[in-house]
């Protein structure tokens, strides 16, 4: 089965850092992988190794700039990717819930996705919203806030264990197609290994717009 | 209905109606107000008319109760509060921003098309339609997000605001959804509590607890000396605890323990929100950080704006 | 760690990211115990196969499940490792440049589908025995000799200061292979669990603390004559060996001084004295002035080490001025950087003296010092001054 994977780069802004009218200036930020996704990587490429998954595919909305980032999934072990991005999306402050998710399930439906995997929320804007929209767009079923995950392909369902607040587990079957939002402390997400690094130079990082996907900004 | 109505939708959870409804009833008590709006309460699953009883707080106008199974399931919550927002068209659909509604806020909001903003602290009405306060940054940063009139979603930050109380005596509708539970996607089987491990955290007096900032496992003897010099227990922020450095049952937050000790002490802990949580009650709260803008701060009594590696030892001696 | 005349900024996407996950790597796995290692004596033997899996050992070889790295992004991995520790970067220089290289230029097939993959990926430890009790820097004069006895060599002799060799599984042993006209310099693969062979460990060092050392004692040692390599006889063996680890040094020794300088500078800045950061006194801040150029320096001639052997140009000579010059500097400015500590500098707490500690061995080991003015000066002039 097929696994698409969503990683941002997530901004980190410095101690000292200063706001103006234009938001924070960008001497004090840095961007890297999005810590929740770095755990839905570690989940994918794990599925892969485990003879499950035949595909992991990494997808980010954002510039150039976040190659870097994605990059950094793909040295982990993710097979490729698709970054969408375009002037108009540039040119907005912030992208909402929705539009994410659109760009996203045109993504996953052009992949044919059995599964998605996201982070819980993204480090910086905290909207913790993106997963679940996207699948409610795909019509793919969906757990948030996943804490252990046992796919079962053949009789297309997942175990999953949802954490709660108090530490309370909740266990559920979903269906595939599906989309989980995985929370940190899953697994371990590995250091990228210098074979990784060196393979990840000749993966593709397909840059999309929109437009080719099929999505109206 | 008339326009700037108001649908809150509460939670609960093994029997248990969840502190977020109330407040999520105040929250949209205030909305309604400023928008000359009716408060719309719904309640789905669970032993709904019971539910209904504790929702009949001040300034609810009417509790719409959904009988369907007994516990949260995303599939019912969806196709209930869907229904709901038909039946009802109100302008303001107010969500927990708690793990469930991380679980279906966003999904009801794409489906119906509405946009959503999540995670609010606070919203306020303004001339240009609503103005919604959130954090970003691991809290850092304040913004405000401007939504034009029009229907929309937003989900509430657990604890940030005040639990609607008093009685009232609000109209309860029962609507009948006709789903079929046997077809939903989803299944909830079950709940497993946390191993707790040895020590009971939420028992202790005077809690050290440690985050991030420690960097290194090795680096918690300095926290356990000075455990020793004091007496204390020690806790942890997450990463601790998913790194493996202690057991679960050491975490404070959201998906760990709510403490309420006499003094805890942060330690190299920003102070996300999904920590404070678990320890905002606390009696006095000291905060050990090298980054003055760390959010822990704001919620301190007592904070030391420095270099826990400097700190620690230091203090640990003026209690040996 | 700093980086002045903005040489990262033109490093490519992969070198950036080997840099990184090595840096990465090291802040979690290793630097949290290396200062213990340090005292202790010991190195982090479990994070060996850990470090072969991340590919940190011979990456810039080619097949046998080598990576064919770079030599730019090979070096900047040296520097990370060094700026941990020198103990890290021998390991690794150890492993691949002085075990896995000569193994890949000079062995046959078999010896490298043996070998390669598994000294790779960290399953086995290599050493490199070249120095005897009686013949450091002239180790021409070697007495360990090889004779051969029928499908066998027979080896006799004493390797000295060796790293690794007490946790070895191999041994790139050379040897005088007295059976050939005019005993030539020979490399033996020699397994260390074979009789005759016995390793021990020399403890009482002060320097590479966090590193393992010892000898190679061979009596009668028995070794199939197909455990030579067949590639290659006479000193050019060993001493392209030590080309290669030597290359290592040259970018490592920026590591080591970068790290010291960047815990001098930050306890500067923070430690007052006379009612102010000591930093703020001319007289530190001519020592940090000082240190920051000639670590520039250093790294200017590694990055330029790194096009000449990309492209197949570098000279072993080219290599010896690097490691002279870059080498002397880690010790000027470790030192440096361990006097304006004050006495914490003294402690383990910081890594200036560590470094400072750890660079005699590095001034001293793949040719020493004055050697490597030797070579340059025999190449400068054409007069060998060795004897
Ligand atoms: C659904 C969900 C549930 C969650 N549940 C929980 C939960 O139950 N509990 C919980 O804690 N988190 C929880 N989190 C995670 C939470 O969002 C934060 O990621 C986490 O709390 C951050 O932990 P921290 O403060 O230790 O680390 P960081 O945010 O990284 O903060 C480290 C702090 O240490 C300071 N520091 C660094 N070095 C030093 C030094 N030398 N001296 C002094 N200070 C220093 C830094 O300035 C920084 O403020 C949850 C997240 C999600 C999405
Ligand atoms: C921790 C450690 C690890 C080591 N690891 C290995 C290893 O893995 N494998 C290996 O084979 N070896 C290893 N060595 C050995 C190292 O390469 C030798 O120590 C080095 O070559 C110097 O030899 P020596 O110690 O016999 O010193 P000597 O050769 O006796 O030199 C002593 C002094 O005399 C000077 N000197 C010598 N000849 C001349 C000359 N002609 N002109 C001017 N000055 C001269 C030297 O510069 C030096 O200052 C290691 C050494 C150490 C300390």
């Amino acid at each position: 089965m097929k696994v698409l994977v969503t990683v941002k780069e997530s901004a980190d802004i410095a101690d000292d850092f200063a706001v103006d009218d234009d938001g924070i200036d960008e001497t004090y930020v840095e961007y890297d992988l999005n810590e929740w996704d770095d755990y839905a990587v570690e989940t994918g490429v794990q599925l892969a190794e485990a003879g499950i998954a035949d595909e992991v595919v990494g997808v980010t909305i954002g510039p150039e700039r976040a190659d870097e980032t994605i990059r950094k999934a793909l040295a982990k072990g993710v097979d490729r990717a698709v970054r969408v991005w375009d002037d108009a999306l540039a040119g907005q402050d912030l992208l909402d819930v929705s539009t994410k998710a659109h760009l996203l399930a045109a993504v996953a439906e052009d992949e044919d996705a059995d599964l998605v995997l996201s982070g819980v929320q993204a480090s910086d804007d905290s909207f913790g919203a993106t997963g679940v929209a996207l699948a409610e767009r795909l019509g793919y079923e969906w757990a948030a806030v996943v804490s252990d995950l046992d796919v079962n392909a053949d009789a297309g369902e997942a175990r999953v264990n949802r954490e709660l607040e108090g530490g309370l587990q909740e266990r559920l079957t979903v269906d595939l197609p599906a989309v989980f939002t995985i929370q940190t402390g899953i697994n371990e997400p590995r250091y990228a290994s210098l074979r990784g690094i060196r393979q990840a130079q000749s993966k593709e990082i397909a840059p999309k717009t929109p437009t080719d996907i099929g999505v109206e900004t | 209905m008339s326009d700037g109505d108001v649908l809150a939708v509460t939670e609960h959870r093994q029997g248990e109606l969840r502190d977020v409804s109330l407040e999520l009833a105040s929250a949209g008590r205030a909305l309604a107000d400023a928008t000359g709006g009716d408060l719309h309460v719904a309640v789905v699953s669970g032993d709904v008319d019971a539910y209904a009883d504790e929702l009949s707080v001040d300034g609810v106008d009417a509790v719409h109760t959904v009988a369907a199974g007994d516990e949260f399931n995303h599939d019912v919550y969806v196709a209930a509060v869907e229904a709901l927002v038909n039946d009802l068209a109100p302008t303001q659909l107010l969500l927990p921003n708690s793990v469930d509604g991380m679980d279906y806020a966003p999904a009801v909001a794409e489906s119906l098309d509405r946009p959503v903003v999540t995670d609010a602290v606070e919203v306020d009405v303004t001339d240009d339609g609503l103005a919604v306060h959130r954090e970003m940054y691991g809290s850092k940063v304040e913004t405000v997000i401007s939504i034009a009139d029009g229907p929309f979603a937003v989900t509430v930050r657990p604890g940030e605001f005040e639990p609607a109380s008093g009685t009232s005596d609000p109209e309860v509708v029962a609507h009948d959804l006709n789903l079929d539970l046997d077809a939903l996607g989803s299944t909830v089987e079950g709940y497993e509590a946390v191993d707790t491990g040895d020590v009971d955290i939420t028992e202790a007096d005077f809690l050290i607890s440690i985050g991030r900032g420690i960097e290194e496992e090795e680096n918690l003897e300095l926290i356990e000396d000075l455990a020793d010099a004091t007496g204390g227990t020690i806790s942890a922020s997450r990463p601790i605890v998913d790194n493996g450095w202690l057991e679960k049952g050491r975490q404070v937050g959201q998906s760990g323990k709510t403490v309420t000790p006499t003094v805890y002490l942060a330690i190299g802990i920003s102070g996300a929100v999904q920590h404070v949580a678990g320890m905002k009650n606390a009696d006095m709260i000291i905060a050990i950080n090298t980054d003055p803008n760390a959010p822990i701060f704001d919620i301190s009594d007592y904070g030391i704006v420095g270099d826990l590696f400097e700190v620690v030892p230091a203090l640990t001696e003026q209690f040996d | 760690m700093l980086d002045y005349l903005g040489l990262g900024d033109d490093l490519t996407e992969e070198e950036r990211m080997v840099r990184d996950t090595a840096r990465e790597f090291l802040d979690e796995e290793i630097r949290p115990d290396i200062g213990e290692h340090f005292v202790e004596g010991t190195f982090p033997i479990e994070k060996i196969p850990e470090m072969g899996e991340l590919g940190f050992y011979g990456p810039n070889l080619e097949g046998y499940g080598s990576l064919g790295l770079g030599e730019r992004a090979y070096g900047l991995l040296m520097e990370e490792l060094e700026a941990c520790d020198s103990g890290m970067r021998s390991m690794a220089s150890v492993q691949g440049a002085l075990v896995m290289y000569p193994i890949h230029a000079y062995g046959n097939e078999e010896q490298k589908e043996t070998w390669l993959p598994k000294l790779g990926s960290g399953e086995a430890v290599g050493c490199f025995g070249l120095t005897e009790p009686n013949h450091g820097s002239n180790p021409s004069e070697m007495e360990t000799r090889a004779e051969r006895d029928g499908d066998e060599y027979i080896l006799n002799g004493n390797k000295t200061w060796i790293t690794n060799s007490p946790i070895a599984d191999v041994a790139v042993v050379w040897a005088r292979d007295v059976s050939s006209e005019d005993s030539p310099v020979r490399g033996f693969l020699v397994e260390t669990e074979r009789d005759g062979v016995s390793t021990n460990e020399i403890k009482e060092k002060l320097s590479l603390r966090a590193s393992i050392t010892g000898g190679i004692a061979l009596s009668d040692a028995r070794i199939p004559a197909e455990n030579v390599l067949p590639e290659v006889s006479g000193m050019k063996g060993p001493l392209s060996c030590l080309t290669q680890a030597r290359y290592g040094i040259a970018w490592g020794a920026v590591g080591a001084a970068k790290d010291a300088f960047e815990q001098a500078v930050e306890y500067a800045t923070d430690r007052e004295q006379f009612g102010k950061p000591i930093a703020g006194f001319q007289m530190q801040q001519e020592k940090i002035a000082e240190m920051a150029t000639r670590i520039s320096l250093a790294e200017l001639l590694a990055h330029r080490l790194a096009e000449l052997k990309e492209r197949g140009d570098l000279r072993p000579q080219q290599v010896s001025m690097a490691k002279r010059n870059n080498v002397r500097m880690a010790r000027r400015v470790s030192r440096t950087a361990r006097e304006m500590l004050g006495g914490n500098g003294i402690t383990t707490d910081y890594s200036p003296m560590r470094h400072l500690a750890n660079i005699e061995t590095v001034y001293t080991y793949e040719g020493t010092h004055d050697i490597h003015s030797l070579v340059l000066g025999e190449d400068l002039t054409g007069i060998a001054a060795y004897k």
